[in-house]
This record gives structure tokens, sequence and C-alpha cells, in this order.
């Protein structure tokens, strides 16, 4: 192929370039166009998104505190149990220390201050006065009997301070079961109280979703209108790799060409530059210096 | 008298021991009682007589029996005093056949 119709047909190609990028080109315009309008829906649903992870949190530290509280209200009626258990033992033992006080006392049949008097008078009259031997011996008779009041009557007044001790400590208990079903209720209406904020948040953890999921339908559907032009663009940049590939082989013949020309016009140039040295006319410095390059002032030596 | 609250339970064995002790002291006492009266019934008997010898005496004799007088009126003084701190029954032998009687019932009780 010669130099011209190398060029035509490189030109051509060119045009058939120029033709792609000008169509990428506006093609990028229509891109540009949506890209504004789907970047605002974007921002618009990574905002709920953040929103809904931002509740969600909430809503998890919620959970995790009325969770927190719920174990430790289960321990605290354990305990509360467990208190409520001693108190009904207590309250069985001061019935039957109160049962078994009540039956000694009807058996010693006075106080065991009266009997300890009965008892040392009547020890005194057998130990050192001279009465009766009949009185004596219904007075020692009398002691027997005194002995077994006077044990029950011993008996009764331990059973009795027993009793007395117990209540003391069934107070202590009503004061601790009291105090533990306060802390147990107060807890309890923190933990509803957590329990409605979760759901609050959980609420509109779906309000946020649902308009996040709205913004994402119609970025999809903008996906849509733009996904045939991105592919168009790419379709057309492969073509113009096509092209280009395909008008590579005639760019190398014709930049061969315009070489093959350069060092014909340098050869001449040196060529006509020798006659001028030759015939001793001026020189210029260009002519000089592809003289140089050419060698030609080498030859003019020898 | 004992009066604590603290007085201990005794048993009947116990108490019965300690009421022979009693009569046993009781009888001792009544006893010597006794022998006392009976003592202050002859040192009064004596002193009777003493004084009737000294009335009827030759000399050189009452002072003798004067002497044996002061003495046994010593005697008396003393056991009256005894008696009289004792406050000694009026009916002894009867005291001292109870006690005997007490002493051999705690005894077999």
């Amino acid at each position: 192929m010669n130099e011209k119709d190398l060029k035509s047909k490189i030109n051509d190609f060119r045009h058939e370039i120029d033709a792609r990028e000008k169509e990428i080109s506006a093609l990028y315009s229509k891109l540009n166009l949506h890209k504004a309008e789907t970047d605002k829906i974007r921002v618009a649903r990574d905002q709920l998104n953040g929103k809904v992870k931002e509740l969600s949190s909430r809503a998890k530290e919620c959970r995790d505190l009325r969770d927190k509280l719920n174990r430790e209200i289960v321990e605290h009626k354990k305990k509360h149990k467990a208190l409520i258990t001693d108190v009904k033992g207590l309250n069985e033992k001061i019935k039957k220390d109160k049962q078994e006080r009540d039956k000694l006392n009807k058996t010693a049949n006075g106080s065991e201050e009266l009997l300890d008097r009965i008892y040392a008078k009547n020890m005194g009259i057998l130990t050192s006065k001279d009465i009766p031997l009949e009185d004596e011996i219904r007075l020692f008779e009398q002691m027997s009997e005194l002995t077994e009041r006077r044990a029950a009557a011993k008996k009764a007044t331990v059973l009795h301070n027993d009793v007395l001790s117990s209540y003391k400590q069934l107070k202590e208990y009503d004061s601790r079961i009291a105090e533990l079903s306060a802390k147990i209720d107060s807890m309890k209406a923190e933990s509803d109280t957590l329990h409605k904020k979760a759901l609050e948040a959980y609420a509109e953890i779906s309000v946020f979703r649902d308009k996040s999921n709205e913004q994402h339908k119609i970025l999809l559907e903008k996906y849509t209108v733009t996904d045939p032009i991105r592919s168009r663009i790419d379709s057309l940049k492969e073509e113009i790799k096509r092209i280009q590939g395909e008008m590579a082989p005639f760019l190398e013949d014709f930049e061969k060409l315009s070489q093959a020309k350069v060092v014909e016009k340098r050869v001449q140039t040196a060529k006509e530059a020798m006659d001028k040295l030759k015939h001793r006319k001026r020189v210029s410095l260009d002519d000089f210096k592809v003289l140089m390059e050419n060698g030609g002032l080498q030859v003019s030596d020898n | 008298m004992l009066e604590t609250k603290d007085i201990p339970d005794l048993s009947q064995e116990a108490l019965a021991q300690m009421i022979l002790t009693k009569h046993e002291k009781l009888l001792q006492q009544y006893e010597r009682d006794l022998t006392y009266g009976q003592r202050v019934i002859i040192l009064a008997e004596k002193l009777d007589q003493l004084e009737h010898w000294i009335r009827d005496a030759r000399l050189g004799e009452a002072e003798s029996y004067a002497n044996k007088k002061r003495e046994t009126e010593t005697e008396l003084r003393l056991i009256q005093d005894t008696l009289h701190t004792n406050r000694m029954p009026k009916n002894l032998d009867e005291k001292i056949a109870q006690q005997k009687a007490a002493i051999a019932y705690w005894k077999k009780r």
C-alpha cells in the first residue's frame, strides 16, 4: 500500500473510533444525569440503614440489660422463697414451743418464782422446824410434787424465752422479706421499662427498614435504566480496542514509510551539504548536523 | 429459812437424810435439856441442904459449907443461863419420844 492508501485506511479507522468515543461521551452524560439521582437515593438508603443499625444496637443494649436484671430477679426470688420457707419453719417452731410451754405451765400450776418460794419455805420447815411427824410426811410428799412442778416451770420459762427469741427473729425476717420484695418490685419495673424501650426501638427499626427497602427498590429500578447504558459503554470500549487492533498494522506500515522518507531526505540533505563543502560553499548548522549524523565528514577526511 | 430460787432439787433420799439429821440434833438437844433440868432440881435441893447445914454448923465447918454453896450457886447460874438461852420446852419427855419416833420413821423411809 502506498502512503496515500495507508493514510486513507487509517483515517477510516479513526472516524470509526471517533464515532464510538462520541457515543461513549453522550452515554456518560446520560449516566451522570442518573448518577446524581442514584447517589441521592443511595445516601438516603444508607442513612436509613445507619439508623436501623444504631437502633438495633440500642435495642440490644436494652434487651441485654433487661435479661441481666431478670436473671438477678430470679436469684432474689430464690432468696425470697428461702426466707419464706424459713419463716414458715419458725412459725411452726413457735406454735410447737407455745403448745409445749402451755402444757408445762399447766403442769407447773404456778410461776417459777412462786414455786421456788414454796419449795424454799417447805425445805426450811422440813430441815429446821420441829413439827409433828404427820405434817412432816405430808410436806415431804409435797416436795416431790413441787420438784416436778419446778422442773416444768423452768422448762416453760426456757421455752417462753425461745418463743420471744423466735418472734424477734421473725421480725428480722419480715424486715428482710419486705426489703427484698421492694427490691424485686423495683427491678421488675426497671426491667419492664427496658423491655418497652426495646419494643419501641424494634418498632422504629421496622419503620426505618421498610423505608430503606423502599429506597433500595427504587435504586434497583434506577440500575435497570443505567445498567444497559454501562453495558453499551463497555461494548463501545471493546469495539474501540478492536478497531485500534485492526488499525495497528497500518499505522506500523505508515510509520515505516515515514521513517524511510525521513532517512531519504537526510541522505539527500547530507549529499547536498557535502557538495556545498566540496565547492567551499557555506553550510547551515542544520545541514552540518545532518552531515555529522550520516558520517559525511569522515568520508571527506578520507 | 432458805428463800433463793437457786435452791437445788433434792432427791427424796437426800431430803429424808436431812430430816433425819434434824431429828437427831433435836433429840440430842432435848436430852441435854432434860439432863440440865434434872441437874437444876438436884442443885436446888443441894443449896437448900447446904443452907441448912450452914445454919447448924459447928465452928470451923461453916466456912467449908459456904464454899460449897458458892460453887453450887455458880453451877446453877451457868445451867440456868444455858436453859434460858435454849428456852427449854416443858414437855421434854414427850418431845424426846416424838424425835425417836420420827428418827425411826425416816430411817425406814
